[in-house]
């Protein structure tokens, strides 16, 4: 097939938006709240085991200079100590273990304000509740929010990125229904600390509901300075890049920031952890959790507790089948996310989905140069010669075909004739650069 | 629970394959096969076997030797195969020159196994089998025919009744080196040349068939349209040129010379070989131009009729170079622009020279 790819083809085993419910699963025995991660090496903890902890209150701090977080605690109970799990990036690291007490008793911290008094906030008011709430980026890169609030640029767009374009991913369509009133308030609150003109929420149009469940959101408010903007549907229409170009026909170069155009864009989620950030006083608590795949028995989108243990999830979800011999276990989408050896992880902010899918069995076969990974390329980049350049240990041709410039969707990997695994051949052509 | 590690993406389409790709080549060849099949019948049945069993068989063999997995499966020999016995001389087993019909045919027999086996194995195996190849296999190994036995083929076939002894291309050349303008189109009308009554190889003869490769080819993504509509339209366009600047020549001359000499069949079946041309699009119109402008030039100049193959082989050499990694890109950048008007520049003024 040589052409431009950019659709993914779904296998109809695997249930599409329309066919989940809404389901809860908000009282595990235990949460478990990472003390380092790969951003913050060092951690250290505010309580003493045995302590009693109560919902959104802060239990140690993540520090990691620039990305310093603080801890808090999503339900309420006894701290019974640490124990070692699996972050998302597939690193054991230590965890504090809250036992849950089931009583929701909430941290004396938390606020309830009302519209006039939100508004009566200052800008350094509204970043410190977001920044004290421990509000990262949920796309999956799980960037401390607050330092993109803080940035030293004039931003006058604000785009909320609701795309959600990796195939089978369902969470941040289903949080956006549900929770359409907060997120535009989200957006209107980053608008007011930016000083920015317009808002834009960028989602699929093929998500009708979802579209005019968020333009009823934006009509009910006294805002009117958000466009609800429905865009096309393809892969990766959610790259940063891509949904600028399709929700205001702007072109940014895939090296330059979109804030030297006065352009930020943020997850559609994070809005509304903003949100509840600035009125509650509370951190991220719950997410959409999508467990899906065709190795799991009843595929299932669950709000869940943030330091839920994922195989409580995957018992919710009716467990493993046993059709496939060889099964992995993806954190994230299909696309890029992440396979990991156990399912011994843990659900954190920037995690919304475990999919267990069989594992890929088509063997590699020698390139035939067709060049269909030229033409899919959404970075414009020749992954066929990159590879052979990759190979060959060029360091020099590396750079030169602009390695830095790939976003590592997958798609060369996808639309390969010959199923190479370019995809990782890039990763590993980036550590040469 | 223990799961395996994977590099993400953990999706792939399931509509790309090599083997999948090979067999819709074999799809598209089948009308040609078809049409050569009508004309010639045993004829071409024995050159397509002879090619088959010498081109696979000499694959199997070096794989076994190489202590390799066969490598049939991915039907890209079949393809080799099919194509090669397409780029045949019609009178590949002339009695005329040896007398009688039996030693024909197994003078015949022995040149198209020795060529296939040559295309195969110095074409492809040497350099590791698909994927790894300089030259086209096929044209490789016609090339090889051409000077090895060359002397030993004709262009014409007893089954065919011409109205000329001289083919289109002959008479082409000589209404360029002679200034004596043969009017082609009253012994050869276009009907003809499109159908298939004319002098040539087995699977140029028939347009029509040809075209019908082309659209399956592009309609299903196998082929590269760049490649087949760049290449034909440039090798239009310089005729055109040619054309304008001779008064005594009519435009049919334009499509004299795209029905004849397997223009179109090389085009469409082995420019278009993606292994042998480059991979990016911008690449790719430039690769077509010079194969159209080359092939254009040999026939103004030189006297091979296997022009197109002279051309392509001549271009896949440069393949590499074109996909250099300091100037590919798969955008049309004004480099590469300035390049493919100077490449169109030079064959303009080499058909101006032509009418001088």
């Amino acid at each position: 097939m040589i052409q431009k790819i950019k659709k993914i083809i779904l296998d109809d085993r695997i249930p599409k938006i329309g066919d989940y419910n809404f389901e809860e699963f908000l009282d595990p025995k235990k949460v478990y709240f990472p003390i380092t991660t790969n951003r913050a090496a060092k951690g250290e903890l505010y309580v003493k085991e045995g302590e009693y902890v109560y919902l959104g209150q802060v239990i140690g701090l993540r520090d990691g200079g620039f990305f310093q977080q603080n801890i808090h605690s999503t339900v309420s109970g006894k701290f019974v100590g640490v124990e070692k799990k699996f972050f998302r990036d597939g690193k054991k690291v230590e965890f504090a273990v809250v036992e849950n007490d089931f009583k929701e008793n909430y941290s004396p911290t938390v606020t309830d304000l009302t519209d006039e008094e939100i508004a009566k906030l200052s800008v350094e008011e509204l970043i410190k509740r977001v920044e004290d709430n421990s509000v990262v980026g949920l796309g999956g890169g799980a960037f401390p929010t607050s330092v993109k609030l803080k940035i030293d640029k004039n931003i006058d767009t604000v785009i909320l990125n609701g795309v959600e374009c990796e195939p089978y991913l369902v969470s941040d369509y289903i949080l956006m229904l549900k929770y359409a009133k907060e997120i535009v308030a989200g957006l209107a609150l980053s608008l007011k600390i930016y000083d920015a003109k317009n808002g834009y929420i960028s989602v699929k149009n093929k998500n009708k509901e979802l579209i005019d469940a968020l333009i009823e959101a934006v009509n009910a408010s006294n805002i009117r300075n958000i466009t609800i903007k429905g865009v096309k549907d393809y892969y990766p229409q959610g790259y940063e890049k891509d949904v600028i170009y399709s929700t205001i026909g702007k072109k940014i170069a895939v090296s330059e920031m979109p804030a030297n155009y006065g352009i930020m864009v943020i997850n559609s989620t994070t809005a509304k952890a903003v949100y509840d950030a600035v009125r509650y006083n509370l951190p991220i608590l719950t997410r959409e959790f999508l467990v899906s795949g065709l190795c799991i028995n009843q595929p299932k989108i669950m709000e869940v507790k943030i330091g839920t243990h994922v195989p409580e999830i995957i018992e919710k979800a009716g467990g493993y089948n046993n059709e496939y011999h060889e099964r992995v276990l993806i954190i994230g989408g299909p696309m890029m996310g992440k396979s990991l050896a156990l399912d011994d992880v843990v659900v954190t902010k920037a995690v919304s989905t475990i999919l267990v899918m069989p594992k890929l069995s088509e063997p590699e076969k020698p390139c035939v140069r067709c060049g269909t990974c030229n033409y899919s390329c959404p970075s414009k980049l020749t992954p066929v010669l990159i590879s052979e350049a990759v190979k060959a240990k060029n360091s020099e041709a590396v750079a030169k075909l602009n390695l830095q410039d790939c976003i590592l969707c997958g798609l060369c990997s996808y639309v390969c004739t010959s199923k190479i695994p370019l995809t990782d051949i890039m990763s590993k052509g980036k550590k040469m650069l | 629970m223990n799961f395996k590690i994977q590099a993400s993406p953990h999706l792939r389409t399931p509509n790309a394959d090599v083997s999948k790709m090979m067999l819709n080549v074999v799809i598209a060849l089948v009308p040609v096969v078809a049409v050569a099949i009508f004309y010639f019948r045993l004829n071409y049945i024995f050159a397509l076997s002879t090619s088959v069993v010498s081109i696979c068989g000499f694959e199997y063999i070096a794989n076994k030797l190489m202590k390799k997995e066969s490598t049939l499966k991915d039907y890209s020999a079949l393809v080799t195969a099919m194509i090669f016995s397409l780029t045949l001389p019609i009178g590949m087993y002339d009695k005329s020159i040896y007398g009688d019909q039996s030693t024909a045919y197994i003078v015949g027999t022995i040149i198209i196994a020795v060529s296939g086996a040559f295309a195969i194995i110095v074409g492809k195996m040497i350099f590791g089998g698909l994927g790894r190849n300089i030259f086209n296999p096929a044209g490789l190994g016609r090339i090889f025919l051409l000077i090895s036995f060359g002397s030993l083929v004709t262009f014409f076939s007893k089954d065919i009744v011409y109205l000329s002894s001289a083919t289109p291309l002959q008479m082409i050349k000589e209404s360029i080196s002679e200034g004596s303008v043969v009017n082609i189109s009253e012994q050869y009308n276009l009907f003809d040349l499109f159908v298939g009554r004319k002098p040539g190889a087995f699977g140029e003869i028939s347009s029509l068939a040809i075209i019908f490769g082309a659209l399956y080819l592009m309609i299903y993504k196998i082929a590269d349209w760049r490649i087949i509509i760049t290449a034909l339209a440039s090798f239009a366009f310089f005729n055109l040129i040619y054309v304008l600047r001779t008064p005594e020549l009519s435009t049919d001359f334009i499509l004299v010379q795209l029905l004849t000499g397997g223009v179109l069949f090389g085009v469409v079946f082995m420019a278009t070989d993606p292994v042998t041309s480059p991979v990016t699009a911008p690449g790719r119109v430039l690769y077509a131009i010079l194969i159209a402008g080359i092939t254009f030039t040999i026939r103004m100049f030189g006297a091979y009729p296997e022009g197109m193959l002279f051309a392509i082989l001549i271009m896949n050499m440069f393949a590499p170079a074109i996909d250099y990694y300091k100037w590919a890109s798969v955008r049309y950048t004004l480099k590469w622009i300035i390049t493919i008007i100077i490449a169109t520049l030079i064959f303009i003024a080499i058909a101006l020279i032509g009418t001088m």
